[in-house]
């Protein structure tokens, strides 16, 4: 195929795909973002699968059967972890306008600049390589397609694309310094690159399978009798690390991080993520295996593996789709190096050159201009340095085994992210030594038996170990023999790594500025949006913050932002004044989003006599917060206890107020009882006195109605005394063994001249004798009142039954023949003038306290009484009293 | 010819001395030992004074002083309680009901019958 023809349909490619950024970037600018849509951030991060995925993969099947998997299940069965690791993760670096994992991590170290320099590095040296391995790639399969291209051109097809790259890079990023700010564009593009592979590799596989092969059945009953174990059975011993180390670059790869963290603009969209890019995962791999096999079958020990997915076409004739499959390849792998090349430039721009010129030069050379530039001639220098390593280095590997030691030294990071948001006492030295650690190992157990392959280090390094000691062997460390390289070296390198997390952190302490931050990354939840709260202490003149902000943010967007917080905050922001605490943090964390944690942190130092936040002061600031919280819950437990107290004193003040309304009633009662015989009184003696001319009968009537209600008079005292001892409990029973069915015939006798006047008759029967212990005046009083009661109510003519019986108790019954009680009067029988209640409507007869007084008495003599009634037919008074006990002991025996 | 005064009350002592100094002052005197009756005498015999007591079984004094003045027939009739009611709420609520007095027991008979002669001189 025309080599020219490759390189215009590349070039066009890339020209489109500018175009999709470019009117991705307008409809964000009209408010009309297609980034927000959780489709296109899915779509986003399948920038996971690279030109490794893309040929590798098919590769690899072809080479080592069902593993190549494991790159795919491994960030498959970490999904759910999606859930509360990665919206944990974006929060928080919204919150902190973090936008790189040397950020993320240095930031939660209290800013440490060695964390960041480190994290970078890393970084750098474990993804270029990845990087020139895409080169590679495209390299690679415009050879396949174009088999003699390198002799028509002065330098190579990869050197060409690494120029368009960075050309398309320069045009659709970094045209702000604010990295916060989303690339719309970029994303887009990146989204559509994902469509593009996956369509390619659907429709070349699709064409292999059922075009050149009758199907899966066809293509799976061709596997030669020694591969069929291999597509069979899965006995890969180092796919457990595999997925471990998949599982990792899914969060941890830093073009992963961009997308997923940096450029994600809700954490709902993560949501959708989580089913669509494991399907993804899915549909991309879905002819991998037919089309290795299919390879082997027609091609096998002629070609590369790794570029079966363009000689099958290419074999069947078919040169539009070997041209599909190259597009989709090469939309893989510029994906995967434009997403990379913007993460690692601005790590390297914000956390190496920016604090070098910062330390080294003046702060105030620093402005927004100088800062893009940094980061575009970054681009260039990542870029031109991964195609150095392509062309020197990178050729001597195969594609996957590149690819997977990229993997293990981004896996160094999971240790320390995970320490990071979920133990809250990991220190900035344990991050350090871990990292240092594990990088270290990673370096020696993986880079360097492939230096030694290359001929860069001697080969004694790994036959015999260095210096001939053999337990340094980097292939076989402490003389252990493990299965595969890249479990030996991932093994070992997190084996130190964790060790060195424990030990570091075991051994040194938390500085204030890292508790912060420890805090706020551990407790993200608690905090909100109140990323204000942080602490920080020193002294500057706002002036002097105005002008940095106005140098990196520009002019704008610092007023912007300074009127905006004057007018949230009510905080004046005078020029001359001492800078606010809360608006430093403030003007940092907006300082971060633009040139990075590290560089932020510094340019605040430059300008501030800073103090340093002592433990104390965060300690103090957690107090403040616990304390608050403790107050809080105790002063909930307080309130409820209070409305308890309040409740009762509610109940308690009705039963007084109840209290007091009886005890008003009793008392207008009792004098209302003693107006009426004082009016007869009065009557009557004004009557003698004004008329001496009274006959002595007439005379005599007077003056013994004046006894009658004088009489009357007293006996209502009687009673009223008599009820209040019984209410106070002042009276004392005067106990003694008394004969029931004599006192009540006593009672009864008593009665003897009423009866006769009325025509009444009373009936006494008694079971048999009954002794009970019991006060004689009080109990006579008892049946004084029952029975008068009876009298009062019975119709003339009628008999009253006594009736005594029972056995373990004595039962008395006073039943009369009379009008009967009112069945809704009944239950208030026995309270004091409780016809009085009702107070325009009056008892006939008597006080109203007698029966009052009776049942106290009564249930003195632990007795109970109560009364039934039928209405026009009578009502029965029945009393019970414990009989006497001795009487009872013979009783009972 | 004299005038009538009917005395409303359940106490029988009360009763038999006003009825005594009421004849002694020339009035025609009826009785009634509840409000029930007392109405009754009033459908028969409208009297020109009454003396009512309020706290009476069955229909009280207060529901017989309405009864009286909203009826046509007998609203010219004066009405003096006599109460052993003596909140001021009760002497209130008499008044309301039409009474022309309130007298609280216990009373001063002579205070009561030089009463009773102005309303009947009225």
């Amino acid at each position: 195929m025309n080599y020219w023809l490759i390189i215009s349909i590349s070039i066009v490619y890339l020209g489109l795909l500018s175009l999709v950024a470019y009117f991705a970037d307008k409809r964000a600018k009209t408010g009309k973002a297609i980034q927000g849509n959780p489709y296109v951030y899915a779509l986003s991060l399948a920038v996971y699968c690279t030109a490794w995925t893309y040929y590798g993969s098919v590769g690899k099947a072809a080479s080592d059967g069902l593993s190549f998997l494991a790159t795919y299940i491994g960030p498959v069965l970490g999904m759910p972890l999606w859930l509360f690791l990665i919206i944990r993760i974006v929060k928080i670096s919204n919150a902190l306008r973090i936008n790189t994992l040397a950020d993320f991590i240095a930031t939660r170290f209290g800013k440490s600049t060695t964390l960041s320099i480190l994290v970078t590095i890393m970084c750098i040296l474990g993804v270029v390589p990845y990087v020139s391995i895409q080169l590679k790639a495209i390299d690679s399969s415009i050879k396949v397609l174009s088999p003699d291209a390198d002799q028509l051109l002065l330098f190579d097809s990869a050197l060409l694309v690494v120029i368009l790259l960075i050309a398309f890079i320069l045009v659709f990023t970094f045209r702000t310094v604010d990295s916060t700010k989303k690339h719309h564009g970029l994303v887009s593009a990146i989204a559509l690159e994902s469509v593009v592979k996956l369509v390619a590799f659907l429709l070349v596989g699709g064409f292999i399978t059922y075009g050149m092969f009758d199907g899966f059945g066809d293509i799976f009953n061709r596997i030669s009798s020694e591969n069929l174990t291999k597509y069979s059975t899965l006995e890969d011993s180092s796919f457990p690390v595999l997925l471990f180390l998949s599982f990792s670059a899914v969060f941890f790869l830093p073009r992963q991080f961009h997308v997923t963290i940096a450029e994600n603009t809700s954490p709902e969209n993560i949501k959708t993520a989580i089913w669509l890019f494991p399907s993804y995962l899915l549909a991309i791999n879905l002819f991998v295996i037919p089309v290795a096999i299919g390879g082997e079958y027609l091609l096998s020990g002629n070609v590369d593996p790794d570029m079966y997915l363009i000689e099958l076409p290419l074999l069947a004739g078919n040169q539009v789709l070997a041209m599909i499959t190259y597009i989709g390849g090469f939309s893989a792998a510029t994906g995967m190096i434009i997403v990379s090349t913007i993460a690692i430039s601005m790590m390297a721009s914000n956390n190496l050159v920016i604090p070098l010129i910062i330390k080294g030069y003046n702060p105030s050379k620093i402005n927004e201009r100088k800062a893009l530039l940094i980061r575009r001639i970054s681009v260039v220098v990542v870029l031109l340095g991964s195609y150095l390593y392509f062309e020197f280095v990178s050729n001597e590997f195969p594609i996957v085994a590149i690819g997977l030691i990229s993997f293990a030294a981004v896996a160094q990071f999971t240790p320390v992210v995970l320490a990071s948001l979920f133990w809250k006492e990991v220190t900035r030295q344990g991050a350090i030594f871990s990292l240092l650690a594990g990088f270290a190992i990673w370096f020696y157990t993986l880079v360097v038996p492939g230096m030694v392959k290359v001929g860069l280090l001697p080969l004694e390094l790994v036959s015999s170990g260095p210096f001939g000691v053999e337990w340094l062997n980097p292939t076989s460390l402490f003389g252990i023999q493990l299965s595969d390289p890249i479990v030996h070296g991932t093994f070992w390198s997190l084996f130190f790594n964790i060790g060195f997390l424990i030990l570091g952190t075991l051994f040194y302490d938390q500085s204030g500025k890292e508790r912060n931050f420890a805090d706020f990354y551990t407790e993200y939840y608690k905090y909100h949006d109140q990323s204000n709260r942080l602490v920080w202490k020193g002294t500057m003149i706002q002036r002097d913050l105005k002008r940095v902000m106005e140098n990196i943010l520009g002019k704008g967007i610092a007023t912007l932002e300074i009127n905006s917080f004057k007018k949230a905050t009510g905080i004046s922001l005078d020029e001359n004044d001492e800078v606010n605490p809360q608006f430093v943090t403030h003007a940092e964390k907006l300082l971060t989003g633009a040139i990075g944690a590290s560089s932020a942190r510094m340019l605040i130092a430059s300008i501030s006599k800073e103090e340093d936040i002592e433990l104390s002061d965060v300690v103090a600031l957690l107090r403040e917060k616990k304390e608050i919280s403790k107050l809080n819950e105790l002063l909930s437990s307080k309130s409820s206890e209070l409305k308890k107290k309040a409740d009762e004193l509610a109940t308690a003040n009705s039963r007084l107020q109840n209290l007091d309304v009886e005890k008003d009633d009793f008392i207008s009662t009792v004098t209302h009882e003693m107006r009426t015989p004082l009016t007869s009184i009065r009557a009557m003696t004004e009557i003698i006195h004004d008329n001496p001319d009274l006959t002595d009968e007439e005379r005599k009537r007077f003056l013994a109605t004046v006894v009658d209600e004088t009489d009357r008079m007293t006996r209502l005292i009687n009673q009223v005394l008599d009820l209040e001892k019984l209410e106070s409990g002042q009276l004392d029973l005067n106990l003694e063994k008394l004969d029931l069915c004599e006192l009540a015939r006593e009672v009864i006798d008593s009665f003897e001249g009423q009866l006769k006047s009325r025509d009444l008759n009373i009936e006494l029967k008694c079971g048999a004798t009954y002794f009970i212990n019991g006060d004689y005046d009080r109990l006579t009083q008892v049946l004084n009142n029952l029975i008068s009661n009876a009298i009062k109510y019975s119709s003339d003519n009628s008999t009253i039954e006594v009736l005594i019986e029972g056995e373990q108790e004595v039962m008395i019954s006073v039943k009369d023949h009379g009008k009967g009680i009112e069945s809704e009067n009944i239950d208030r029988i026995f309270d004091k003038f409780f016809q009085a209640r009702d107070q325009t409507r009056k008892k006939p007869k008597g006080t109203g306290l007698g029966l009052s007084i009776t049942k106290r008495i009564v249930n003195m003599h632990e007795g109970e009484i109560s009364v039934r009634s039928v209405v026009d037919s009578g009502s029965t008074f029945i009393f019970t009293l414990p009989r006497f006990k001795e009487e009872l002991e013979i009783i009972n025996e | 010819m004299s005038s009538k005064v009917l005395i409303v009350d359940d106490e029988p002592n009360i009763l038999m001395s006003l009825e005594f100094l009421l004849k002694k002052s020339g009035y025609q005197v009826f009785i009634a030992r509840d409000g029930r009756e007392a109405l009754g005498i009033i459908d028969e015999e409208v009297p020109d004074i009454i003396l009512l007591d309020v706290m009476m079984p069955e229909v009280d004094g207060y529901e017989v002083c309405q009864k009286v003045k909203n009826n046509a027939q007998t609203s010219h009739v004066k009405i003096i309680f006599l109460s052993a009611k003596t909140k001021k709420e009760d002497i209130d609520k008499g008044y309301e009901m039409g009474a022309d007095l309130y007298i609280t027991k216990p009373f001063s008979t002579r205070y009561l019958i030089s009463q009773v002669d102005t309303f009947r001189n009225k």
